[in-house]
């Protein structure tokens, strides 16, 4: 195993460097907005104008801001006293961001300034949120992507997601050779995809651990279904179950100590929980059914899964207490793939309707489910940590892309890949 | 029919064996060479019967692909169905009987399905496919030690794309000979 796993590593260091998988990148681009987008400007800082560049970027993509172009800009100022808020006002911008980047080794040293310029003229409701950074070079895009979030929070009163990570699958077909898969993290926004596993064969289901640091998935690179967990920062991974059967599907739970699976050593796919540190299985479903895709709720009390217990897919919660079991969908033939948002009240699954699939959410008080996706060809809905968006899976023009859809569906985006087919998307805890 | 065949072909058998060749064909009392070659002739002549019978399923390709072992076969199944085929079952059979006589052959079934749907739900719905063909090779007697059973779900596609052509290829069990001998 030692021996294999540094053959492997080595084979990851060679691939990366010849398939140029350092390079690839998925483009995020934005198809629908919010029609109540906050007009914003962000100046582009005195220094270097990167950071504002990628601020403006994440909050255009958000489809909640109406971003003012970069050519229309005819004012620079650099700091709150430079600011003439009888000239901003008339542009239309409720709000502005401005700042400063200064050079010192290694490090920028970066001032960074929200105003309101609605209420600005007014020396008394002045509203300014000044900061300061000292940030490695390397580390700029991160502190863009910091200070977003800070201007999404302020602006809209909801945490920012732009610092979050997603992970997916990337399935390349080179010519006349055979098919390479890999577990991709990127940034939210697609940039700087890093393979943390390269494969012969297939890999699925990635699941973010609690804190961010981790991934479990399958993979098949043994010619048969197996769980492991990978720590992303440093690549060291271990198998962590190797059934007869499927080994499939894992979801951490929210406290990191477990993980829900799929084994069917049993003979059938059923749900089980395994334990991080004592390596113990504890068996949660029963029957002759297939039971798949569990994922836990916030209070880490129950479990949502597929099953087809009652003829075809539906979702179903189970106490992990008393192992009591209540059906959760009534509406359509087929219903997967659920999870929860952060505040409990929905299930975001994936949906089928006259034989297509689409992502929906599901208000478990109401019981009403709602697509959020029409193109029928959807698939992996993953709930970003904010509750607001969702990430996904589709089929456009023959390739697999990954889409983002905000649950009340205005907000669309998609990422298309260059470089292969993109699937099984996840994203991450904040950061 | 062709069990009506074997039925007539194997009581013959059974009645050569039990009265003697040479009296069944009535030549007794004639010239011994003559009666050696005419022997051997009417043998030449059952000898040829055994052959016909052995190629006699083969009348197309397809089902002479189907029928052979040992023999690498994709078996296809309906939209959310593991229910084998009946066209099928003479073919798993076949495999099952070189099995059998071929004590270290090793087959992996790997169960598939079409690109629709939940990836995980699918892993379970093409083990249960690859399943039901291992059900058919354990019920003809061939022991669980010399059968592997691997699911991919959706996730090793025949074809790509999104055509009812596309899904129907996508929606089988591939038994593979790891080992032929």
């Amino acid at each position: 195993m030692m021996v294999n796993q540094a053959c492997r590593g080595f084979l990851l260091f060679f691939v990366v460097c010849f398939t140029g998988l350092a390079h690839a990148s998925l483009n995020l681009e934005l198809t629908q907005g919010i029609d109540a987008a906050i007009p914003i400007a962000i100046v582009p800082f005195k220094g270097n104008d990167t950071l504002s560049q990628i601020i403006q970027t994440d909050l255009q993509n958000s489809g909640h801001f109406k971003v003012m172009a970069k050519q229309e800009i005819e004012a620079f100022p650099a700091s709150p006293d430079d600011v003439n808020f009888a000239y901003w006002k008339k542009t239309g911008v409720n709000a502005l961001v401005v700042g400063k980047i200064d050079s010192q080794g290694d490090n920028y040293q970066v001032t960074f300034s929200i105003l309101d310029v609605f209420h600005g003229s007014d020396p008394q409701n002045q509203v300014t949120n000044t900061k300061v950074f000292t940030v490695k070079k390397a580390d700029i895009r991160q502190l863009a992507h910091h200070l977003s979030d800070l201007v999404y929070e302020q602006l809209t009163g909801e945490k920012g997601i732009f610092s979050t990570r997603i992970a997916y699958v990337l399935i390349e077909h080179p010519q006349g050779m055979p098919t390479k898969y890999a577990l991709v993290v990127a940034d939210v926004d697609g940039f700087n995809p890093k393979p943390l596993l390269i494969s012969d064969e297939p890999i699925m289901s990635p699941s973010w651990s609690p804190d961010g640091r981790e991934l479990a998935y399958v993979s098949f690179e043994n010619n048969r279904a197996e769980i492991y967990r990978s720590e992303v920062a440093s690549g060291k991974r271990e198998l962590l179950t190797s059934y007869p059967g499927i080994n499939g599907a894992p979801a951490w739970s929210p406290d990191g100590q477990k993980l829900a699976i799929v084994l069917s050593k049993s003979g059938y796919p059923k749900i089980y929980t395994y334990d991080l540190s004592t390596k113990l299985l504890s068996q949660i479903t029963q029957g002759s059914s297939i039971d798949t895709e569990p994922s836990f709720a916030p209070d880490g009390n129950s479990l949502v899964f597929t099953s087809d217990r009652g003829g075809s897919p539906q979702i179903y919660q189970v106490n992990l207490s008393d192992f009591d079991i209540q059906r959760l969908t009534f509406d359509g033939s087929y219903n997967s793939s659920a999870s929860y948002t952060s505040d409990g009240k929905n299930l975001v699954l994936l949906h089928r309707d006259g034989g297509l699939f689409n992502i929906a959410i599901l208000d478990l008080g109401s019981g009403k489910v709602t697509n959020l996706t029409h193109s029928g060809l959807s698939e992996s809905p993953s709930v970003a940590p904010n509750g607001k968006m969702v990430l996904y899976g589709s089929l456009y023009g023959g390739s697999g892309i990954l889409g983002i859809v905000s649950v009340d569906g205005q907000v669309r985006l998609q990422l298309p890949s260059r470089d292969g087919d993109v699937q099984g998307p996840v994203w991450s805890p904040y950061a | 029919m062709r069990s009506n065949k074997n039925i007539i072909f194997w009581g013959l058998m059974v009645l050569l064996s039990v009265s003697g060749c040479s009296s069944m064909l009535g030549l007794k009392d004639e010239n011994p060479d003559i009666y050696s070659a005419k022997v051997a002739a009417r043998q030449a002549a059952i000898a040829q019967g055994i052959g016909e019978h052995a190629s006699f399923a083969a009348t197309d390709q397809s089902i002479r692909h189907l029928q052979a072992a040992p023999s690498d076969q994709t078996y296809y199944f309906d939209f959310d169905k593991a229910a084998v085929k009946k066209d099928y079952v003479d073919s798993i059979d076949s495999q099952a009987k070189y099995l059998l006589n071929t004590p270290n052959a090793q087959v992996v079934l790997e169960g598939n399905t079409d690109i629709r749907g939940s990836r995980e739900y699918n892993v379970a719905l093409g083990e249960n496919r690859a399943e039901r063909v291992a059900k058919i090779l354990k019920l003809n007697g061939v022991s669980t030690k010399q059968i592997r059973v691997v699911s991919y779900g959706a996730e090793k596609p025949a074809a790509l794309g999104t055509s009812e052509d596309a899904y129907r290829v996508n929606r089988r069990v591939n038994l593979k000979y790891e080992q032929r001998s």
